[in-house]
């Protein structure tokens, strides 16, 4: 046991109650006196050119205050990567998807905003349309940006070690294919933006992001304003993975609405928007060649990968990295060759989403490693035992595990599901219809770099001791999307401090309170928990350092627990500090008694003493990484890892997969607060689940989605979530706050797989096309019946 | 043309008049800026809306303002007293069953109304009540844990 | 999206209801709404816009006016609500809530098909809107109480100003969409015949266990004599054609035979024939033909069970 008193414990989180009295403040649920309604005209077909566009009638309409098209706007281009600037706030020449930016309007209420939308009157010439990314580098297909040769956004080669040495003294060699399809994010609550711009030049945007800090710079680089002179601030966030971590054309269009009108612009998304504005998983082809060892040592990973990423650069430029980079590890891997390309179609744009790039790369690998398993004869969970790395291994392209519970994590999951007894050995051929399968996977526990180059500090944290004494406020820019950072911000601070959660305030997501990059690549507890902690220290040194002054006992035989103040050896006289605190608050009904020194009074006694008492901190990781080209994407301070694995039923007169249960491991290290990190497990695998049975954005051959709604897009519902059962590994992290890191994207990288894996368990079936509808998995398994065990796109061979 | 209706939200009688085409989401989120009813598809299919109309969980974005005319309408507003929670509130609270929260007060009220029908409910019957509030944070673990620990604390 | 502008009429009688009826003929009916308002909302991305009053002279050519027709909204009629049972049929009056069907003891002693039906349409929330004769009237080829309700041999009642009439499930549905109600008609109820040793039973197939529309649904009833031969029966399909169809070939080939598991496969069979499923996005042509002969076996195999141990009114105390 620790002797922690409020971290590693299961305490509530501080925005619970907010939350389920309804009371808690999302972006759309904001009015303010005099505010306009925003919305968007979308192009309405994939790939035109604009010829022309007439304003007039929509300008006329009464209630109408503006409208605009990029004849309005400064025509600054701006995406994720300074690299790949590719987007305009409206569409300029050209529209390249169906729900392209083409104008906006602001009215005196959302029925005018709608109806001037159909007066803005545009004459498109229609061009040929690219809708297929495997056809997106061929010659003569067309061309979604001019800049861009082949429509390739980003391509990357890589070759660590040697593979084709490696090749050659492999005893098993396997190539196997495995695509998957456009995802959406699916979060509850569709973005919103309010803005507000005032006669001093100041914007102020309150946004449904995850990263005020992006947001925050892309408006004043794009808008033309002073950096100081803009402040992002977010709301309650109804959910985020990732397609909500980067300013989107909506939030610019809502500020420079704004601008325009003089007046405060709200405009929420619809859910088609959702999907139109989509960023969210890319769709990905993947091709791997696996060669292993008779004895079960991985030998090699030849990757090769296409990923569809719609008609802009967005994150797309890091995804294709993450795709190859993250298969590095978990398992000693000495040989690795990759080739990605990430293209452009016609259809709208991906991005990150939870698991950044990696999640398909992991499972097509995961599944090799089964059928390697199962060609040697070896237990598939044994055959990543004997190849999983430990804490201190190094990767082939340079990824350090400073600490890593792989290991223990799959220990774990095998004895809770009794694997080793409920495994039926070459199982393959027993075809009954029900499966187990495992899989591993690692994640990144922060980004090592910011997305723009700067020595930026990734995140900074300020600890206001109230100035009256009692309690503190902690005042960062982390952004609460719901995967908890205001509570982990809490508890290191209440930790710390030696104070009760209840007296400390957090106050997040705005950028006028510190810099902090974002809720994304599940860098959050990590950094800016070590900003908080050091933080907290500060304040607490800090006060420490007055009560020492005062009463003569050494610093550090001083020390606050449960809100009083500890003397180590000796006992101290603390009467004048008492009765000045007293003297000073006469009339009130709760008055400081006792032995001890309340934390009131000492902070009271820091005021008076100092003036106001801030703690700070910040974080910045140390230079990380390789030297070779796009080294950083996939480097980070730490890397949290997980196993899972999935049992399941299937039908197999339809097809139909009905789950039993998810068991999984994850190591973040330590947990802050074990609920939440159990909750985070089970929400990647929710996640996975849906990636693996049912999430599919659909388009008809004119690139207009045929599903844009949460009836036709699936996302599970509590009849198809099995029980999840959630074991927390914990490594201790030397390079975390109080040992931890990440859990919010590792624990999704087992899912998929493990389900593939148990897929083919059940019934010899192997499905080379995600998701796994009845209909594919009927077809495989008629597939697998004719041809025993080998499923489509398996051309494996004995060398 | 507005419509003259009478609805008792949360106990208390409104006299309103609206638009034929608002619906009863729109009415409680802006007209009464009760916002814990939360819009996220307009369309039926999330759940995010859900109030109990006259005791019965129902998407409020299909439900014309009009067609509430008489009825009694709980929302997530009408459910603690003062600041003590409702057994299922504490529930979901205590369980950790509240992420992002967008879902939260949809899940609630259909767990109400699913306690006040079947006081015992088992998992399956639990998770067939809350079919129609998507969840996309929790993979409803936490969230079944917390329905069945309010069964047992509801009188 | 805010739904456009429109007209909501609210009859306190069923009279009141179809004079308004009749004096616009371009009125659409609201009952629960779970359809109608989805579709009312516009599209973000439509082919056409929706202009408003006055500006689509200037347009000209291919943009619609704003849909202008009032909303005759139905949820003041309690004497379209409810079931009941009467001798030998149940009768659901067409507001009944799908929520209703789902659950009730009635009919899933007698009809168990449209219970299950109902049970499997949508979510829970949906449920408590929807209604039994709006699921019909939107005539949507899976629709999970209509498909039940042609296998069950269900009749409409339709009631206009000056006169009613009865037309069965089957003529009434003429494609997606379409359905055989005339100007100024409303429909009152469903009347669904029940015998004794009567067995039915739905089966959906999807990737979701809700809020999932099927790729194939199929409805099933049998009727036993005292030998347990097949004195009736009604198989129905859906999604596997413009409507639900019911299949003439597999009652046939029924009809008389004690329903073995070998005489289960030759009317299912007989189904996969009567099939005519296109490919879409959500199944292919040949996936659904395979998945009606299989879930038209499972069906009837469940019905037949449920004939079999059925006690008909009146022959147990």
């Amino acid at each position: 046991m620790n002797s922690y008193r409020v971290l590693n414990s299961r305490v509530a989180r501080v925005d619970a109650v907010e939350k389920v009295v309804g009371k808690a403040v999302y972006t759309d649920d904001m009015v303010v006196s005099g505010m306009l309604y925003g919305a968007i005209l979308h192009s309405p077909v994939a790939h035109a050119r604009i010829l022309s566009i007439d304003t007039s009638l929509a300008k006329a309409l009464p209630g109408v205050k503006a409208v605009l098209t990029h004849a309005d706007t400064g025509h600054v281009k701006f995406g994720v990567s300074p690299a790949r600037y590719d987007e305009t706030i409206f569409c300029e020449d050209k529209v390249r998807y169906v729900g392209d930016e083409v104008a906006a309007v602001a009215a005196t209420d959302p029925g005018t905003a709608m109806k001037a939308l159909d007066l803005i009157k545009v004459v498109y010439e229609p061009l040929p349309i690219l809708l297929d990314g495997l056809r997106a580098m061929e010659p003569g297909a067309p061309k979604v940006h001019e800049r861009f040769h082949r429509n390739i956004c980003q391509e990357v080669h890589w070759h660590f070690g040697d593979v084709d040495a490696a090749r050659a003294q492999a005893d098993f060699v396997r190539t196997d294919s495995l695509s998957s399809k456009m995802q959406d994010g699916a979060f509850l609550e569709p973005q919103s933006a309010l803005a507000q711009y005032d006669h001093n030049g100041y914007l102020t945007l309150y946004s449904s992001t995850q990263t005020t800090h992006y947001v925050h710079r892309t408006l004043a680089m794009v808008l033309d304003i002073p950096l100081h002179k803009v402040r992002v601030v977010k709301p309650y966030v109804g959910g985020g993975f990732g397609p909500k971590a980067a300013c989107s054309s909506m939030e610019l269009i809502t500020a420079l609405l704004a601008m325009k009108t003089g007046r405060p612009v709200k405009i929420t998304f619809d859910r088609e928007q959702v999907f139109l504005h989509s960023r969210a998983r890319h769709q990905f082809f993947h091709k791997m060649t696996t060669g292993i060892r008779r004895d079960g040592t991985i030998s090699f990973l030849e990757h090769h990968c296409i990923m569809d990423g719609g008609a802009y650069s967005s994150f797309g430029i890091a995804s294709v990295y993450y795709a190859g980079s993250l298969l590095g590890g978990p398992y000693r891997l000495a040989n690795m060759k990759y080739d990605g390309y990430r293209v452009f179609t016609n259809k709208p744009v991906s991005g990150a989403q939870r698991g950044h790039g990696a999640v398909i790369a992991r499972a097509l690998f995961e599944v090799q490693l089964d059928r390697l398993a199962e060609e040697i004869g070896m237990d598939p969970l044994e055959l990543r035992l004997k190849n999983v790395m430990e804490t201190g291994d190094t990767t082939c392209n340079e990824l350090d595990m400073s600490s890593l519970g792989m290991r223990e994590c799959l220990e774990a999951v095998r004895e809770r599901t009794g694997w080793n007894s409920r495994r039926t050995k070459g199982s393959s051929h027993k075809a009954d219809g029900h499966g187990m399968g495992v899989a591993a996977g690692f994640f990144v526990s922060g980004a090592g770099y910011p997305i723009y180059r700067s020595r930026t500090h990734h995140c900074t944290v300020e600890i206001k001791v109230a100035e009256v004494g009692g309690g503190v406020t902690v005042r960062s820019g982390a952004a609460e999307i719901g995967q908890g950072s205001d509570t982990m911000l809490a508890m290191i601070t209440a930790e710390v401090l030696g104070i009760p959660m209840e007296d400390v305030k957090v106050l997040s997501g705005d950028s006028d309170l510190s810099v902090d990059l974002g809720a994304y690549s599940s860098r959050t507890t990590l950094m800016t928990g070590h900003a908080t902690r050091q933080a907290a220290m500060d304040a607490r040194k800090q006060i420490l350092e007055v009560l020492a002054e005062k009463t003569g006992i050494p610093l550090d035989a001083l020390d606050i627990r449960d809100g009083f103040v500890h003397v180590q050896g000796s006992q101290m006289d603390f009467a004048s500090i008492r009765k000045e605190y007293l003297g000073e608050h006469r009339g009130f009904p709760t008055q400081p008694h006792g032995d001890l020194l309340t934390f009131a009074e000492a902070s009271r006694l820091a005021f008076l003493e100092r003036g106001s008492i801030i703690g700070k901190g910040s974080y910045r990781p140390p230079p990380l990484g390789g030297s070779f080209k796009g080294a950083a994407v996939g480097t980070s301070p730490a890397f949290g890892c997980s196993a899972q694995v999935a049992e399941l039923n299937v039908d197999m007169e339809t097809g139909q997969i009905h789950m039993e249960r998810i068991t999984g491991a994850h190591d973040c290290g330590f947990a802050i607060n074990r609920t939440q990190v159990e909750a985070q497990m089970q929400g990647a695998m929710s996640m996975g689940l849906g990636e693996a049975l049912m999430e599919e954005v659909k388009y008809d051959d004119q690139g207009r989605i045929l599903n844009a709604n949460l009836a036709e897009y699936k996302i599970p519902t509590a009849m198809d979530m099995p029980p999840l059962e959630s074991i927390i590994v914990e490594s201790h992290e030397p390079n975390g706050p109080f040992g931890a890191k990440e859990v919010g994207e590792g624990a999704i990288m087992p899912t998929i797989p493990a389900v593939l894996n148990a897929l083919y368990d059940a019934t010899g079936a192997m499905v080379t096309e995600l998701p796994l509808t009845p209909e594919r998995v009927l077809r495989a398994i008629k597939k697998a019946r004719g041809e025993t065990s080998r499923g489509d796109g398996d051309t494996r061979e004995q060398v | 043309m507005k419509h003259d209706i009478q609805v008792t939200i949360n106990g208390t009688s409104h006299q309103l008049a609206v638009p034929a085409n608002r619906t009863l989401l729109e009415l409680l989120r802006d007209d009464l800026r009760l916002t814990g009813t939360n819009k996220g598809c307009e369309a039926g299919d999330c759940g995010a809306c859900t109030v109990l109309l006259d005791g019965d969980p129902v998407p409020s974005c299909l439900v014309l303002a009009v067609q509430a005319d008489g009825c009694d309408v709980l929302t997530i507003e009408g459910l603690a007293s003062g600041n003590r929670l409702h057994p299922i509130q504490q529930a979901f609270v205590d369980t950790g069953a509240v992420q992002c929260g967008y879902c939260t007060p949809g899940m609630i009220l259909v767990s109400l109304a699913l306690l006040r029908k079947n006081p015992h409910p088992d998992e399956a019957e639990i998770r067939g009540a809350l079919s129609g509030n998507l969840c996309r944070c929790t993979g409803y673990q936490k969230i079944v844990q917390a329905v069945q620990a309010a069964a047992k604390e509801m009188p | 999206m805010v739904l456009p502008s429109f007209q909501v009429l609210i009859p306190s009688s069923l009279q009141e209801a179809l004079d308004m009826l009749d004096g616009h003929p371009d009125a659409r009916l609201l009952a629960g709404g779970t359809d109608l308002l989805v579709d009312l909302r516009p599209a973000v991305i439509r082919s056409a816009p929706f202009v408003p009053q006055g500006y689509a002279d200037e347009w000209g050519i291919g943009y619609q006016q704003e849909p202008s027709g009032p909303l005759v909204s139905l949820h003041g009629l309690e004497q379209l609500r409810g079931l009941r049972s009467l001798t030998s049929h149940v009768r659901a009056g067409a507001t009944t809530t799908v929520a209703e069907l789902a659950s009730s003891p009635l009919l899933r002693k007698h009809l168990t098909a449209l219970a299950e039906g109902a049970a499997a349409l949508g979510t829970p929330l949906v449920r408590n809107r929807g209604t039994y004769g709006g699921n019909i009237c939107n005539a949507r080829p899976a629709a999970d109480t209509l498909v039940p309700t042609v296998a069950l041999g269900g009749t409409l009642h339709l009631a206009h100003k000056n006169s009613t009439r009865k037309v069965s499930v089957v003529d009434f549905v003429l494609g997606p969409g379409r359905i055989a109600l005339r100007a100024g008609e409303l429909l009152t109820h469903i009347q669904l015949p029940f015998f004794p040793r009567q067995g039915s039973a739905y089966l959906k197939l999807g990737t979701r266990k809700a809020l999932e529309i099927a790729q194939v649904g199929v409805a099933a009833s049998v009727v036993l004599d005292q030998a347990g031969r097949v004195v009736h029966s009604g198989v129905a399909l859906g999604a596997v054609g413009p409507t639900p169809i019911l299949c003439h070939g597999t009652a046939e080939s029924l009809h008389g035979h004690v329903p073995d598991q070998a005489a289960i496969r030759a009317a299912s069979l007989a189904a996969r024939r009567e099939a005519a499923p296109i490919s879409d996005h959500r199944a292919s042509r040949e996936y659904r033909l395979e998945m009606v002969q299989l879930l038209t076996r499972r069906a009837l195999t469940r019905a037949v069970e449920r004939a079999r141990s059925a006690a008909a009114p009146g022959e147990q105390s």
